[in-house]
């Protein structure tokens, strides 16, 4: 199977930091496995209907957990890029002061 | 409101008002109820049809207001009521909630492919997108082994 190029946003990147340290290892392995197989049975395709997503694009979501990894496919290039990270809501605050603490 | 519609209502208040106090409160109760009632059934009818319209992905994405009328429709809605008996709050079953979850999740992540769409078309070497390879060493955390 072919290997593909992975890329990841700068801000995705920047953002590993605010995530906790087991989810952020979870997402680290998850983005690595990506590299072989972007379909995983824990992803699906986005519906990206009346979008102008360019040809060959893929838009996909990835569920671990409560966080959800989402990227781009594109087979005729061979890379898969990190696009986000999301918590799904409902959100318990629990990382509160960490969040004012980005704010000051 | 019709002229037979007026004349039937104040017969019926008219029959109210010789009730006692505490018999006119049971009829007030019984009354909601019944309306609540009436309402759940069609809350049920419509939640199916949302539901049905999630699950096969034809939900169609709008505007807040067309948002709240899909949460209003939802199948396991149950009101909790109070001492009173009027509602105070709602229920729905945990299954619901994950798809209400889902289908906010498929909003919030059509409105970032949305941002992202000048990047995507630019590719991600344009872009100024980073090399998974040249970066991951920074995703380790420090002293953690955790079993996959």
């Amino acid at each position: 199977m072919t290997r593909r190029t992975l890329l990841i946003e700068p801000e995705v990147h920047r953002a590993r930091k605010y995530l906790p340290g087991n989810v952020r290892q979870r997402v680290k392995w998850a983005i690595e496995s990506l590299a072989e197989e972007p379909r995983i049975p824990d992803s699906r395709s986005l519906d990206v209907t009346a979008l102008d997503v360019p040809p060959h694009v893929e838009l996909r979501r990835l569920q671990i957990n409560r966080w959800r990894i989402v990227y781009a496919v594109n087979d005729n290039e061979h890379w898969v890029w990190v696009l986000a990270i999301r918590r799904r809501p409902p959100y318990s605050y629990e990382d509160l002061e960490e969040l004012i603490g980005k704010l000051e | 409101m019709e002229q037979a519609q007026m004349s039937m209502l104040q017969q019926a208040l008219d029959v109210v008002e010789k009730l006692s106090p505490e018999d006119q409160e049971t009829l007030v109760e019984l009354i909601w109820r019944r309306l609540v009632e009436r309402r759940r059934a069609e809350i049920a009818q419509n939640a199916a049809d949302t539901l049905q319209a999630v699950r096969e992905g034809q939900a169609r994405y709008g505007a807040v207001e067309n948002l709240i009328s899909g949460l209003d429709i939802l199948k396991s809605v149950q009101y909790v009521v109070n001492q009173k008996g009027k509602p105070a709050a709602v229920q729905i079953d945990l299954e619901v909630w994950e798809s209400l979850l889902d289908w906010l999740e498929d909003l919030d992540d059509r409105a970032l492919v949305q941002v992202v769409l000048p990047r995507l078309r630019m590719g991600p070497e344009k872009a100024g997108a980073l090399l998974w390879d040249e970066v991951k060493a920074e995703w380790e955390v420090p002293g953690s082994e955790i079993a996959r």
